[in-house]
């Protein structure tokens, strides 16, 4: 992704439409449309998630994945968590809520491509228990508008967490 | 708590008490008899590559410091500065020329020699700095670049206690001229189940295979995950060793296709039979998942369970109380692959097995589910069965050519067994090896 200072924001038109298009897909993670969701990726999906390995304040930011998937092997966790048979860590489900803010977006270096980053906080309940996960961070998009919509071409998302402090991350951001 | 003599374990019945998988006195006494007095797995060497180069852990619970000091040595150091005891290290890793504790300027070497406490001349004459450096686990030994340390003055050396799952640990981790390396930091994350559960379930837990992992067993069907695990009955069997270690060796069925699996690197091989011996790489060919623990709380395994490429897997699991544990997950490949090679490992390691592994997801609910509802005083009257060792546990097979012993059918629970009894015995055991 070029540095924000070359880049031209969007209208406030495309603005409104960018930001429509992130709340819809949380809402849709957040209803477990999973399936749905995972209809609004291009083909060439690069999804990524990353921590953060503490390093001293002098020092490079030292950040590594821990979800790294295309479009095959996204799939799988989305039909894993899609099917009540095929899942224990999301049945029950896992009660959810996610915030999405901060949205800045910018015309990419082709037509109809927008980069984006945004905050997410994801507020994760497991059913049943008094545990509450908070995954927060920010969110590098590369978004691509064609005459069907928008979808979504990679996503990066950065949490600020070296520890994850709730098991595994069986959700998506 | 029960009594020391009694123990936890019913060897006859096959049983283990629940009491042992969640209780905080338990936990303490485990520090004590076991994390204490064993050799724990802390790292590996190729995290630490350069002088000055440093990771936190923990060593039993006492948090560490695990420092390359010279090209040639590590040293492992408490992380709590000799005055009044603020960690030196913060960070979970980083370079540094020498430690400064941050509360009083207490400065030391490297090597965790006192260079200053910045008000020498305020002390006593006869001050003895040299005894006032930051305390060294007595021994640390690396076997293959991956680091050991223990508290026991008196610890057998590395190589006596892994014993013949040395040699297993040596095919995976020797297996070419460079060896392997780490790919990136480890995953980190808090699970609110027993430790135990982990070393368990990678020692040998074949059963929980078909329905914990229901998921990614059932999508991943082009790789025909489904009629290998069928299949792989006869094929797939237990090994354990002295001191409480043991694996569990699948293979590719007899008939079965090469090409339904990635087995290893093509451009590899050649440099396997360089490092190997004939046995080892025997033990190599047609493997499709090998798991194990090195007792205590050390487990790796090598598999290639879904698209991609086989991944090789160090997991330690790090008691944190009686209910609940801090997992690290490390994916390794050889050094001599190409970065390609070594990002598709990576990558197809963690899908699986990281933080938000399709296999990993459901087994952390289900372990935490398992602690939980053990935790209380009506589910501690019964116990954990594993009633399924006994029939199996006095015949190992007679054939079995390499270390260890082996132990068939693979889908029963004897290396677990054999885990919880090695685990009960230094439970029972009150005098150190060492003289205290």
């Amino acid at each position: 992704m070029s540095e924000s200072a070359e880049r031209s924001p969007v209208d406030i038109d495309d603005y409104v439409t960018i930001q429509r298009f992130l709340y819809a897909e949380m809402a849709l993670l957040d209803r477990r449309a999973y399936q749905e969701w995972f209809a609004l990726l291009t083909d060439d999906i690069h999804y990524r998630v990353t921590t953060v390995s503490a390093r001293p304040a002098q020092d490079e930011t030292s950040r590594f994945a821990i979800i790294d998937e295309d479009a095959q092997t996204l799939k799988m966790r989305v039909d894993q968590i899609s099917d009540p048979n095929l899942t224990h860590a999301e049945n029950p489900p896992t009660l959810t809520q996610r915030l999405v803010s901060n949205v800045e977006a910018y015309y990419g270096e082709r037509n109809g491509v927008f980069e984006t980053t945004s905050s997410i906080l994801l507020y994760a309940n497991r059913s049943g228990s008094p545990k509450t996960g908070l995954y927060g961070g920010e969110r590098q998009d590369v978004l691509i508008r064609n005459s069907s919509g928008i979808k979504i071409a990679e996503r990066t998302v950065n949490l600020a967490q070296t520890i994850l402090p709730d098991s595994t991350l069986s959700l998506l951001l | 708590m029960e009594s020391d003599a009694t123990g936890w374990v019913d060897v006859e019945r096959g049983l283990v008490s629940r009491e042992a998988f969640v209780s905080d006195e338990v936990y303490q006494l485990e520090i004590e008899r076991i994390f204490n007095r064993s050799w724990i797995y802390l790292g590996h060497e190729t995290e630490i590559p350069n002088v000055g180069d440093y990771v936190v852990r923990n060593l039993g619970n006492a948090p560490v410091i695990v420092v390359r000091d010279t090209p040639e040595s590590v040293k492992v150091l408490l992380n709590s500065c000799r005055h009044r005891g603020a960690k030196l290290c913060r960070a979970d890793a980083g370079n540094t020329r020498n430690f400064v504790c941050p509360f009083h300027g207490w400065a030391y070497e490297i090597d965790g020699a006192l260079r200053t406490t910045g008000f020498d001349h305020h002390f006593r004459e006869d001050t003895d700095f040299s005894t006032m450096g930051l305390v060294p686990a007595p021994n640390v030994e690396s076997f293959y670049g991956l680091i050991f340390a223990s508290w026991d003055e008196a610890a057998l050396p590395l190589r006596d206690y892994l014993g013949d799952i040395g040699w297993y640990l040596e095919t995976f981790f020797n297996r070419t001229p460079g060896g392997m390396e780490v790919l990136a930091p480890p995953h980190r994350w808090r699970s609110k189940a027993n430790w135990k559960i982990g070393s368990l379930n990678f020692i040998g837990d074949s059963q929980h295979s078909p329905t914990t992992h229901i998921g990614p067993s059932t999508l991943d069907s082009a790789r025909t995950i489904r009629d290998g695990f069928r299949k792989h009955g006869q094929d797939s069997f237990h090994v354990v060793t002295d001191e409480g270690h043991g694996c569990t060796l699948t293979y590719l069925a007899p008939g079965m296709p090469e090409k339904n699996y990635h087995t290893h690197s093509e451009t590899l091989k050649p440099l396997y039979d360089k490092s190997l011996s004939p046995d080892q790489s025997s033990m190599l060919h047609h493997l499709r998942v090998c798991v194990g623990t090195v007792f205590p709380n050390m487990s790796f395994i090598e598999s290639q369970v879904g698209a991609g490429e086989k991944a090789l897997i160090v997991r330690l699991w790090h008691p944190v109380s009686g209910t609940e544990m801090e997992v690290l997950s490390w994916v390794f490949a050889e050094k001599e692959a190409d970065q390609g090679y070594k990002d598709r490992v990576l990558r197809n390691g963690f899908h699986n097995f990281g933080a938000a592994g399709v296999f990993e997801q459901d087994d952390m609910v289900l372990w935490e589910s398992a602690t939980a509802a053990s935790n209380n005083p009506i589910a501690q009257q019964y116990p954990y069965s594993f009633q399924t060792a006994l029939p199996y546990f006095d015949t190992p097979d007679e054939n079995h050519k390499w270390q260890g012993r082996a132990h068939r059918p693979a889908d029963t629970e004897i290396a677990q067994f054999w885990f919880m009894q090695r685990w009960d015995a230094l439970m029972r055991t009150n005098e150190s090896k060492s003289d205290e």
